[in-house]
């Protein structure tokens, strides 16, 4: 076998997996950019912070209202466990 | 759920969309359920690997490296299944439990971080080593990588369980009024926190008995069928005297989790043993029984006297706490909270009042049990006497399913030590061959550890119930606000890829199982192994 031939080889090997690494490559990215696009994008995001928190839990809705009610019942201290 | 209020159904708060957290939940259980298929098996079967290939290294026979090879094979088939399914369940987390994600991922999110970074990472990289190294590295080199894939994997665990543990013992951080959300007070505390000790324990155990009957019972399937005899021997030894050792440790460390679990989460251990009231004790350990969420009572309980006290209390003179009496006392909690949500408004209303603050702080930690109101009213503040008790009723989790799940775990349990021990008797007699029946039993065992790992996670997380976090957060207020038609869509697309992975992944599993050491090129001697799998 020639020295030209066994470097012509090469080169179409390396040829070959540059091109097949470069679809996987980009098969890879698309697949991303749709799982983002599906799942992650700011329209599927669902905005969570203190102020959307307290509205979740029903603090924003009478702010001071009831506070009163809790004083009723004889609670227990913090840290006040059965055992 | 969209911000605007949908109609009330049937007493339920119209701030929370029941159905959409039952679905949420749904769609949690089955992708985790299904991700702890895989896991123990890596767990288990990266252990095996370094005691097969450290027996070659030690004893330079070409066999064990060999047999490292094939089980390995199987090894790389299950980790990448492992990898696939367990990255969907961290997405989830922002996608369908953003207000969990917001409360408590502080804290959550670090050990999450950490095992990406830590754990994965090192797993990964050494997995790659571990397959296409075989030619390229010392003996040594092979087996100090397949040791670090070993390691990577049980770190893995520990991080998730770290997670875990603090979801089940909320320890080492604060709630904050001004951001609404739990914050990291003290990482040592999230790190060496008792419950993830002990959970990890366990957990890796019961993966070790996974990958030791999976490797059990592929043998026994060749020695039934006289192929690859020398390899199949030898991969039962190492399996039943491994496999025998982990179990016998799996009941020991359980224990130990259950002990840790009956000083935190009392409910969780009552509703276990179905025990509604206070015993005098030692309390007895009701071995069968039909438990009844309705009447609050046991039927046709049989009992053996002292045992529960002993091992839930470790002690002969320390009670059990009834599911009645921790239901009175988590109304007190309720009562409590309800002080904490009303200074909480307060200070949301006006962070500069002292005297709300100051209010706060005395009953902050039961704030978790004023929010469980959430659920049958709008405002706790004004709960009435009839929603206070069904919420403190709510802090029980379904006694039957726990207390069921948790029998059977245990009696699989029971049952595969005397299998390993069994078979580590045959094994040492040579005998093997000769008990056909016995070999039967051990191929039809297969699936019995990942029935008990299953019932195990079911005991844990739905014994967690109606907690997200323990005490602090309810599971039905950790749900993204999102709608019912996205949650459908994503759930039936999991079923539906999942149910396509599993065909791939046990139609790979069978057909290289089928092919065997001897079809794949493995083994007899004087047969080229292939390069790389």
């Amino acid at each position: 076998m020639g020295m030209g031939e066994e470097v012509g080889r090469r080169h179409s090997w390396r040829g070959v997996l540059r091109r097949e690494l470069s679809l996987l490559m980009l098969g890879k990215i698309a697949a991303l950019i749709l799982l983002w696009w599906l799942f992650f994008s700011p329209a599927h995001r669902a905005p969570v912070d203190a102020a959307s928190t307290g509205r979740r839990l029903a603090l924003q809705q009478q702010p001071g209202g009831g506070a009163d009610a809790g004083r009723e019942a004889a609670a227990p201290r913090r840290g006040e466990r059965l055992d | 759920m969209p911000e605007g209020k949908p109609p009330r159904r049937g007493g339920e708060s119209a701030l929370i969309d029941l159905g959409l957290v039952q679905l949420s939940r749904m769609q949690f259980a089955l992708t985790a359920l299904y991700h702890f298929l895989f896991v123990p098996l890596t767990l288990g079967l990266s252990m095996i690997l370094v005691i097969m290939e450290a027996t070659y290294v030690m004893t330079g026979r070409e066999i064990w490296k060999r047999m490292t090879r094939f089980w390995g094979m199987l090894f790389g088939i299950n980790f990448a299944m492992g990898v696939a399914t367990g990255i969907t369940m961290e997405f989830q987390f922002g996608t369908n439990w953003a207000y969990y994600a917001h409360y408590v991922g502080d804290i959550f999110g670090a050990p999450l971080a950490l095992e990406g970074l830590l754990a994965f990472f090192l797993e990964a990289t050494f997995v790659g080593l571990f397959f296409f190294g075989w030619e390229r590295l010392s003996r040594v080199g092979h087996l100090v990588v397949t040791g670090l894939v070993a390691l990577g994997s049980s770190l893995s665990a520990l991080w998730i369980l770290i997670a875990n543990a603090w979801m089940q013992n909320p320890v080492g951080a604060r709630f904050n009024p001004q951001t609404m959300r739990m914050e990291l007070a003290s990482f040592t505390q999230v790190l060496f926190n008792p419950v993830a000790q002990a959970k990890f324990v366990h957990a890796v155990a019961a993966g070790y008995v996974v990958g030791s009957v999976f490797v059990l019972a592929i043998s026994a399937w060749y020695l039934l069928r006289d192929r690859n005899v020398d390899i199949a021997r030898r991969s039962m030894a190492v399996a039943a005297s491994f496999g025998l050792a982990c179990s016998l440790s799996v009941v020991v460390l359980g224990d130990e989790s259950g002990y840790v679990a009956s000083e935190n989460q009392k409910m969780k251990i009552a509703a276990i043993e179905a025990e509604w009231h206070t015993e005098k004790p030692p309390a007895g350990f009701a071995a069968f029984g039909l438990p009844s969420v309705k009447s609050h009572s046991t039927a046709a309980e049989i009992k053996i006297p002292w045992l529960l006290g002993l091992i839930a209390t470790r002690s002969i003179d320390k009670p059990v706490a009834g599911i009645f009496e921790l239901v009175a006392h988590d109304r007190e909690r309720i009562a409590s909270g309800r002080e904490a949500y009303a200074a909480l408004q307060l200070l949301r209303a006006d962070p500069q009042d002292e005297a709300a603050r100051e209010r706060f702080e005395a009953h902050r930690d039961d704030l978790g049990y004023a929010l469980l109101l959430l659920r049958y009213t709008d405002e706790p503040a004004k709960a009435t006497a009839a929603q206070i008790e069904a919420a403190a009723w709510s802090t029980v989790p379904n006694v039957p399913v726990l207390f069921w799940s948790f029998r059977l775990m245990v009696g699989l349990g029971l049952f595969l030590i005397a299998l390993f021990a069994t078979a580590f008797y045959f094994s040492a007699q040579h005998s093997l061959r000769r008990h056909r029946w016995f070999l039967r039993i051990a191929f039809y065992s297969l699936p019995l550890p990942w029935v008990a790992a299953e019932l195990g996670w079911i005991v844990a997380e739905y014994g967690r119930q109606p907690w997200a976090i323990d005490g602090v957060l309810p599971t039905f207020l950790g749900v993204s606000t999102t709608s019912m038609a996205n949650v459908v869509l994503s759930l039936s697309g999991f079923a539906i890829f999942y149910s396509a992975l599993a065909l791939i992944d046990v139609y790979l599993l069978v057909r290289m199982i089928r092919r065997g050491p001897d079809g794949l090129g493995y083994w007899p001697p004087g047969v080229q192994a292939p390069a790389a799998h």
